[in-house]
């Protein structure tokens, strides 16, 4: 039984990096939008689902922990609430980055974005007021009340994400975004807006790394800061590059291979004398792997098919 | 104001030297180079194992972990980048690389010393009044030589021949190569300088503060502002940039709110990149077309 929570634990959080594999794939695997602030999206979902549906107890907490006023704004509001206002957040805050970020070649995007994520990591270290720095958020529930139940909401975001990220690839947005890729100047020259694409593209993508959030805080019950660093970034786009790129079949086979066997099932080794030597060891050996998939496979696992003219019409 | 002086001086003679180090190297290779940050972290900690473990003066352990960081410089280049750079990928990809290569130096470097910060064996002094500021002995050292190294630097690269090959090659790289200059050895020069000054860079860090193993990848986006708001391909404007973002951030940190000073930093960025994309000192004149260019293109 004890081998069955952990493989559900296991398969609870390779669902929501999933999103966010799916996530990036609409972003970078589309329409060429190299977003290196993962982590960030993935912040303002989770921190925003997690201030709204944290209980009234916490303030009490806090104010015990020196905090004079305890957090304003708690709401307790419903899970669904939290999901939702975490979505339309993520996805308002990428809107606003991308007036800027958009207009930049892919290798300044990708710097850009890094900037962004740890400007979002240093606001929630810092506003106290509203994240309480890092102490991080606790007591957060989870809406099924079970892990169980709670697994198979995940399954459901997933497949709903799966179902979305593949209907913008057989969509007419998504061939204007895979238009943008290949070649922007001919897609502007066929009438489309390049930096309408983008965008659409980019805050579509950030909105569900906003939802994936979301699903973390009520997974996890409890978040800080320091979770939401590149390292979360880095794995996402390891997994996406092994599984294959713009593939959202290889895209899951890359997250049951790269966070399930390698990065949480390697969990419960022991530890090599100190605390963090397994996790660097992981790290080294995950940037190994994503180097030389680049150098010797870089199409990924499963890579995207070709497809026959007629089938675009 | 005094305080602003003397703080922003310092944080700029940390800045300066990485931020001309990482120009040079875009500029010359032609991509986004994310493992920069943890090299600078690698010449801190090679700098602390001479200094600390075998015990010998800060000088000559700075020379030699300058030695050995160009040596890990040119290493990096020949495994990982140069084979991908003769298979014809993008710079997207090789800044992907990058950030792969960065997280194994970083986590070597945790495996190796641990997560708790160090400090080098220096003896501590009183801050003196020097004119207008109030600095220690070591940290009017550091500000002078990071002005005497840039100095330096911008006299290699206008009067040396070494410095005409940089700039031809980052010119046209074609043409270069016909006219008989092996990019491949302006490359191995551009990572030998470029890594020299990032292990200065960080042990200058390494004074001033503390060393860890996160400290690159904090300090490479600094970097990356820095050149953003001086302009990407001209090394005087990586320099003028970190005078800039230095200030920027130590007034953030006297008036407003220590923690905000990197926030600071990224907003410049990001205005920059809205006002002038190119940089205050790069190529073109500035834009005020981008203030507006997102509602013209909802309209078009």
């Amino acid at each position: 039984m004890e081998i069955f929570s952990w493989i559900l634990t296991i398969a609870t959080i390779v669902a929501i990096y999933s999103i966010m594999g799916l996530a990036l794939n609409i972003q970078f695997g589309y329409t060429n939008l190299p977003n290196f602030g993962i982590a960030g999206f993935f912040a303002v979902g989770a921190y925003a689902s997690a201030i709204l549906t944290a209980p009234h107890r916490f303030r009490e907490m806090e104010i015990f922990a020196g905090f004079p006023g305890g957090i304003p704004g708690r709401v307790e509001a419903p899970f669904i609430i939290g999901l939702l206002v975490a979505i339309v957040l993520a996805a308002f805050v990428a809107f606003l980055i991308g007036i800027p970020l958009l207009r930049l070649r892919e290798d300044y995007l990708a710097v850009a974005s890094i900037g962004i994520a740890e400007a979002i990591h240093y606001i929630a270290l810092n506003e106290l007021w509203l994240t309480t720095g890092s102490a991080g958020i606790r007591l957060i529930p989870m809406p099924t009340g079970n892990r169980y139940l709670f697994f198979l909401l995940v399954l459901l975001l997933l497949a709903i994400a799966f179902w979305v990220a593949q209907r913008f690839y057989h969509a007419p947005v998504g061939r204007v975004w895979r238009g943008v890729r290949e070649d922007e100047l001919i897609t502007s020259s066929l009438g489309k807006s390049v930096f309408s694409a983008r965008m659409w593209a980019w805050v579509v993508g950030c909105a569900m790394m906003g939802a994936a959030g979301s699903l973390w805080a009520h997974y996890a019950m409890a978040i800080q800061p320091g979770e939401f660093v590149p390292t979360t970034t880095f794995l996402v786009w390891i997994f996406v590059i092994v599984g294959g790129l713009r593939n959202n079949w290889g895209i899951l086979i890359g997250a049951v291979l790269i966070i399930g066997f390698f990065e949480q099932g390697t969990r419960f080794l022991p530890d090599l004398g100190a605390p963090y030597i397994m996790p660097a060891l992981r790290l080294i050996i995950i940037g190994l792997a994503l180097i030389l998939f680049i150098r010797f496979r870089p199409q990924g696992a499963i890579p995207e098919r070709a497809r026959a003219i007629e089938e675009h019409i | 104001m005094e305080d602003l002086l003397g703080y922003g001086l310092l944080t700029f003679a940390t800045l300066a030297l990485p931020s001309l180090g990482l120009c040079l190297a875009i500029k010359v290779t032609k991509y986004f180079n994310l493992t920069y940050g943890d090299v600078i972290t690698a010449g801190a900690f090679l700098a602390l194992l001479f200094n600390l473990s075998f015990g010998l003066n800060l000088v000559w352990a700075l020379i030699i972990s300058m030695a050995l960081t160009a040596l890990l410089g040119v290493i990096l280049h020949k495994v990982i980048f140069k084979p991908l750079m003769d298979m014809g990928v993008g710079p997207l990809t090789l800044l992907v690389v990058s950030l792969g290569a960065g997280f194994i130096i970083r986590n070597l470097i945790l495996i190796g010393w641990g997560p708790q910060p160090y400090q080098f064996a220096i003896p501590l002094a009183r801050a003196k009044h020097f004119g207008p500021f109030f600095l220690t002995p070591n940290q009017i050292i550091i500000i002078l030589v990071c002005l005497l190294v840039a100095a330096g630097i911008f006299l290699m690269l206008r009067y040396t021949q070494l410095g005409r090959l940089m700039r031809a090659t980052s010119d046209n790289p074609e043409l270069s190569e016909i006219r008989g200059i092996s990019i491949e050895r302006v490359y191995v020069y551009t990572w030998i300088i470029a890594c020299a000054l990032a292990a200065m860079g960080g042990i200058f860090m390494g004074i001033l503060g503390t060393i860890k193993s996160g400290m690159g990848i904090g300090v490479l986006v600094t970097i990356f502002a820095c050149l953003i708001v001086g302009g990407i391909d001209n090394p005087y404007g990586a320099v003028f940039g970190a005078l800039i973002i230095a200030f920027a951030m130590e007034a953030t940190a006297i008036w407003l709110s220590p923690p905000y000073k990197m926030l600071t930093a990224y907003l410049l960025m990001v205005i920059i990149l809205l006002v002038k994309p190119s940089g205050l000192l790069g190529g073109e004149k500035i834009q005020w077309k981008y203030f507006l260019g997102f509602l013209r293109s909802r309209q078009s």
